[in-house]
Formats: structure tokens, sequence, C-alpha cells
């Protein structure tokens, strides 16, 4: 396996390169994706099979769609470098010494640190039958250090309103109109795979609790069906959020902060949840959140403020 | 000495890379995929710092990787809406959203 592993390694070194420096904008869009699951292939290695599933998912899946719609809205002449050439020849040479001393000091401090002893992990490791579900990163994300995954869910639709406040002076960005859309591939696209999509990304919230999977990455598998819909115009970006989904989008912080208070008489902390109900809470909120994510990770998409069933 | 960990090289160099392309590159949308490349790069040695807890892979930095790269996404995400906005201005036409 030391073969593979280096094998491994050796690729996704050798895709963040091109990366970074290939010619052509498209190509550094592409390989970034692909480095992605390259990525969420060496997570699965190093112990961390959810991880794995969330960068594959939204790491490569729905970050690459976001990249290259965007690099498809962008009008012809700004895809190249001509407006924005790199830096000069001496700027390049010393950037580069500097990101190999950087890189070195990296790879030497990898190499040297040693395990602490007292990682609060083994404390989470240890209480973990309190928790309510079996799987340990979705015990630390929903129930340990909840507050941080709540606070995530804000940073998440701040940024959708930010996406949405720079965007909406320009022309919405509707379904793909090209001549794509009447290909006979994109029923089949539409009627099979999107259950099937749904049925996984609800699989992935409901595993979280025991095995890999979890909110985040059913959710982004959920928003992926969105999207598909949309690439196949069977959804279009709408102008105005209808109040239904003004309520989706807010549903996973709101059930999280209302779990968290009217608990808070029972057991007198905020977020602290009553032995017995643990599991169901944490159900709901999984489902939440992920409800919440898959929205706003398709609104983020559209960059509309809605979206709708295109009429026929 | 031991062999180094090639996944501890690969973060090393994801970082080194991540901090390059951020320097040398000026296109935007160029400078948003070098920092995404960097975030990899700190998730990778989370990943790898996770693994030395006897006993299994610490479940913290794990959450805290998955918290990251929701939040990575995010942010690009408001990254790249800026970035649409930015280069259509002074275009002074709205030819963007079709080839």
């Amino acid at each position: 396996m030391i073969l593979f592993d280096g094998v491994l390694a050796l690729l996704i070194v050798v895709l963040a390169w091109r990366c970074v420096t290939a010619g052509d904008l498209y190509l550094g869009i592409v390989v970034f994706i692909v480095m992605g699951l390259m990525l969420a292939l060496s997570w699965a290695r190093l112990d961390a099979p959810d991880l794995a599933l969330a960068e594959a998912a939204i790491g490569a899946g729905l970050l690459g769609v976001l990249l290259l719609s965007t690099w498809r809205a962008l009008p012809g002449h700004r895809r190249q470098d001509r407006d924005h050439p790199p830096a000069r020849k001496a700027v390049r040479w010393l950037a580069g010494v500097a990101s190999v001393a950087f890189g070195l000091v990296m790879a030497a401090l990898l190499h040297a640190l040693q395990p602490d002893e007292d990682a609060a992990g083994a404390l989470a490791l240890g209480r973990l039958t309190e928790a309510g579900v079996e799987q340990p990163v979705t015990a630390v994300l929903l129930n340990f250090r909840s507050y941080d995954t709540l606070l995530e869910m804000g940073v998440l639709l701040m940024a959708l309103i930010g996406a949405l406040l720079a965007r909406t002076p320009l022309a919405p960005y509707g379904a793909a109109t090209d001549d794509g859309t009447d290909s006979p591939l994109i029923p089949v696209l539409a009627t099979t795979f999107t259950p099937l999509l749904l049925l996984v990304g609800a699989f992935l919230v409901w595993a979280g609790a025991y095995g890999p999977g979890g909110a985040f990455q059913g959710g982004a598998v959920l928003g992926g069906a969105g999207v598909v819909l949309v690439l196949c115009n069977r959804l279009q970006g709408a102008p105005e959020a209808g109040i239904l989904l003004r309520l989706l989008l807010v549903l996973g912080v709101k059930v999280f902060i209302l779990a968290g208070l009217l608990m808070l008489p029972l057991e007198g902390a905020f977020m602290a949840y009553p032995p017995g109900l643990t599991y169901p809470i944490m159900i709901a909120i999984e489902f939440c959140l992920a409800t919440s994510i898959a929205v706003s990770l398709l609104l983020l998409f559209t960059g509309t403020h809605g979206v709708r069933v295109p009429e026929r | 000495m031991t062999l180094p960990d090639p996944f501890a090289l690969a973060a090393a160099a994801l970082l080194a890379l991540g901090f390059y392309g951020f320097v040398v590159q000026r296109h935007p949308l160029r400078r948003l995929l070098a920092i995404n490349v960097f975030g990899n790069g700190v998730f990778m040695t989370l990943i790898l710092v996770a693994r030395w807890m006897p006993g299994g892979p610490d479940p913290i930095p794990h959450a805290m990787v998955l918290t990251g790269i929701v939040i990575a996404v995010s942010a690009t995400a408001m990254g790249l809406a800026l970035v649409r906005r930015d280069l259509r201005q002074g275009d002074g036409k709205d030819g963007g959203d079709r080839d």
C-alpha cells in the first residue's frame, strides 16, 4: 500500500502544480476538480471517510460546478490572462523560492511534531455514549461542539446573502439555454438520476448517525440533485424567493437554536439535551441542517433569490 | 530516522503551491483556485494530525475539516459572485451568460 500512497500523493502534488500554473484557466479549473477527487481518495486512505465524502461532494463537485459556471459567465476575453498577466519574472522567482522554503519548513514540522497525549478527541471518544449518535464526527459536530456548527450555518447563510447582493444588479442567471438542453440524454438524466440522487442524499444524512455520512455530505448531494434539475431545465432561477423557500433556507439555523433554547429550562445550559431525547433531537437537527444546506448550495449555484418550475 | 509520510509531503507541497499561485497569478479566478489549494493543504495537515491520536482518528480535527470545507465553499462562492460582477463591469454589455 505504501506504493499506492506514494503514487497518490505524487499525483496530488502534480495536479496542484498544474492547477496553479496551467496556461488555460479552464484547464486549471478542471485540474482542480480532479485534484479534489484525488484528495477525497487520499483522505479515505487516511481514516477519514466522512471527509472524503464531503470533499468529493462539496469540494470537488459543487465547488467545481460553481467555478465552471462562473468561468462560463465571464465574457470571452476575460477568460484569459491578457488583462491579468502573471507577476513579473523577478516576483515569480522570489515567490518560488519563498514557497519552496515554506513547503520545506512545513514538511519538516509535520515530520517532527509529536502526538499530544491529552487530545480533546480522547475525551470526545470516551464520552461518545452520551452523544446519542454512534458516529464520532457527527457527535462532535452536532453535540459536543454544536456551537461551531450553528455558527457555520450562519456563515453559509451570510455567504449566500452576500453572493445574492453582489449579483442582483446584473441580469439574473437562469437555466442553461443553449442547444445542449434538447439532447436526448437530458430526460434520462433528469428522471432517472434525480430520484437516485435524492435517495442517496437522504441516506447519507441518515447514515451520519452511525457511519460515514452526515448533514453536510447529504445536503451537498441533495443540492447536487437540484443543480442537475437546473441544468436539465426542470428548475430555473427566479428573481423572488417564495415564503416556503425562505423558510427552508433558515430551517437549519432555526431548529438548531430552538432545540438549544427549548431544553434550556430542563438542562440548565444552552444546547444541552436531556439524555433520553438526544437521538431524536440529533436526527431532527441533522435533516433540517441538510435541507438548508441543500437549498443554500442550489441558490449559490443559480445566483438567484429563488427557484421555480419553468412554464411549458 | 523514519521515512516521511508521503501524504505529509503532499500537504506541505499543497501549502507551498497554494501560496505560490496566490502570489504569482493575477487573474481573480486563479487566485481563488490557489486559495483553495492552500486550504486543501491545511485540511490534509489536520487529517494527518487526527491520525496521531492513539485509539482511532481524533474526531475533533475531522469535525474542524468538515466545517472548513463548507466554509471554504461558502467563501469561494461569495468570491465568485464578486468576480462575476467585477469582471463584467465596464464591458457595457450583458453578453456574459452565453457563449
